[in-house]
């Protein structure tokens, strides 16, 4: 501590001044016109000097002007604030850069990255993991992606537990989109509902946000030829992540506590791409590891969603058949119970969205497009995966 | 990425709304193999996913901690 106090002594003035303005801020070392950055970077200090794990944000950004301030803000507002935040720049074209470093953070621009997200990301780790230790974590997250107050705090919690590589966490879909915004905010509530049913179980690690122990990370980055923390090859780095995490023994969870919003696809055309990219990636992820302990669990998880699709399908062709061919159909008490059934279990994991979405929820119809349509996605993501044509995203 | 289980559930629903909508009157599910029709072959998987699906559906609904 006497070491931090000197340095800072000698680089912001005089000894007269670093006095008053250390009896203004209290028991704190930091000057008055100190940026938000210094303050962090300053409490980072006092945490390493004392033993406790610091915490430092990455924030990977291709041209994200726009949304950047907001996720730093997010940043910022944490119960526990990170101790370093670092945005990545790769390939901006725009202010990206700027932005950030008016709103705190320090900036990272890559150099000759051609490999997107995971190259970026591997060039950020590799100049930051060197500093660090292997309590330390690592917190990854989209530049649109907004923290809620408490997800630094409880992941950084749960991590410290032991046994766990990554912490992740559930998100809420922001405002947008329509009618394709609005299924995609049932699908998220949906989906954040079961991981707190299931305790914080999660078979991915999303890329939204994750606090990563540093000491996990480098067991990944050794247990590549690459030496690399992010495998650049795949189209989902999240997920392949999480999947070498389990196989080299850690686990994952995303506890109740770590929210955040993100953004939506706002077209049915961008959230095919989306969905395509997600969707492949994780079919060529199992193929790439093959039916092992860890993968069992998404093999399974995949044969239930194929067979899904094909008795859609056949659904689909009786209900013409018997309407175009046998000109009749039958109501059955039992199907029709089955049918309530379904509506109901539609309304209920939706509830948290109030009551307008959870009758919306209940006539099945309207978010049965969204079922088809994901699982037209799902067949091109299979067809691409095994033929292998060219990948675009 | 991540898992996906409205796309399981929604499957899993659609079943239940073709089978209500077109079960043959052939006496009930057990009867459908021996029924004959091609139609009934291929609404047997329909109808038991169906009841899987709603045997999940259910469990989905049923109150449980969260963490």
């Amino acid at each position: 501590m006497a070491a931090e106090t000197a340095k800072i002594k000698q680089s912001k003035g005089s000894l007269v001044r670093h006095e008053r303005e250390k009896q203004c801020l209290g028991r704190s070392y930091v000057p008055l016109d100190a940026t938000v950055g210094q303050v962090q970077s300053e409490i980072g200090n006092t945490r390493q000097s004392v033993g406790k794990p610091r915490v430092i944000v990455l924030i990977p950004a291709h041209n994200e002007e726009g949304c950047i301030a907001a996720a730093l803000r997010s940043v910022w507002a944490q119960s526990r604030p990170p101790d370093r935040v670092v945005v990545v720049a790769d390939n901006c074209s725009d202010r990206t850069a700027e932005v950030a470093r008016r709103w705190g953070a320090e900036v990272f621009e890559t150099t000759g990255n051609t490999h997107k997200k995971a190259g970026a990301l591997n060039q950020a780790l590799d100049d930051i993991l060197p500093d660090l230790r292997d309590e330390d974590a690592v917190l990854v997250m989209d530049a649109d992606s907004f923290l809620d107050k408490g997800f630094i705090e409880h992941a950084l919690s749960r991590l410290s537990r032991g046994g766990y590589g990554g912490v992740g966490g559930t998100f809420n879909g922001r405002a947008g989109g329509g009618y394709v915004g609005m299924l995609q905010r049932n699908e998220f509530a949906r989906y954040a509902r079961d991981v707190r049913r299931k305790k914080g179980k999660v078979l991915c690690l999303t890329g939204t946000a994750t606090l990563l122990k540093v000491g996990a990370l480098r067991k990944v980055a050794a247990s590549r030829p690459s030496g690399e923390v992010y495998d650049t090859e795949v189209l989902t780095e999240d997920f392949e992540l999480t999947l070498r995490l389990g196989h080299l023994g850690y686990d994952v969870v995303s506890p109740k506590e770590c929210t955040l919003s993100t953004e939506v696809m706002e077209t049915w055309g961008a959230l095919a791409r989306q969905r395509l990219r997600w969707k492949r990636g994780a079919v060529e992820n199992l193929i790439q590891y093959g039916l092992t302990r860890v993968t069992l669990e998404h093999w399974a998880r995949q044969l239930v969603t194929m067979l899904g699709i094909v008795v859609t399908a056949l659904y689909l062709g009786t209900l013409f058949w018997a309407v175009a061919v046998e000109h009749s159909l039958h109501l059955q008490p039992i199907w029709i119970a089955v049918t309530f059934l379904f509506m109901f279990e539609r309304a209920v994991s939706v509830r948290r969205r109030g009551w307008r979405m959870t009758a919306l929820a209940t006539l099945l119809v309207v978010e049965m497009p969204f079922d088809l349509f994901l699982q037209v996605v799902h067949l091109e993501a299979y067809w691409k995966a095994l033929f292998k044509t060219e990948r675009t995203w | 990425m991540y898992n996906n289980a409205g796309t399981i559930g929604g499957a899993a629903g659609g079943a239940g709304v073709a089978a209500a909508a077109q079960l043959p009157e052939t006496g009930g599910m057990a009867l459908l193999p021996l029924t004959g029709t091609m139609l009934d072959w291929i609404l047997l998987p329909v109808a038991g996913f169906a009841l899987v699906g709603a045997g999940l559906a259910l469990l989905r609904t049923l109150p449980r901690s969260e963490q």
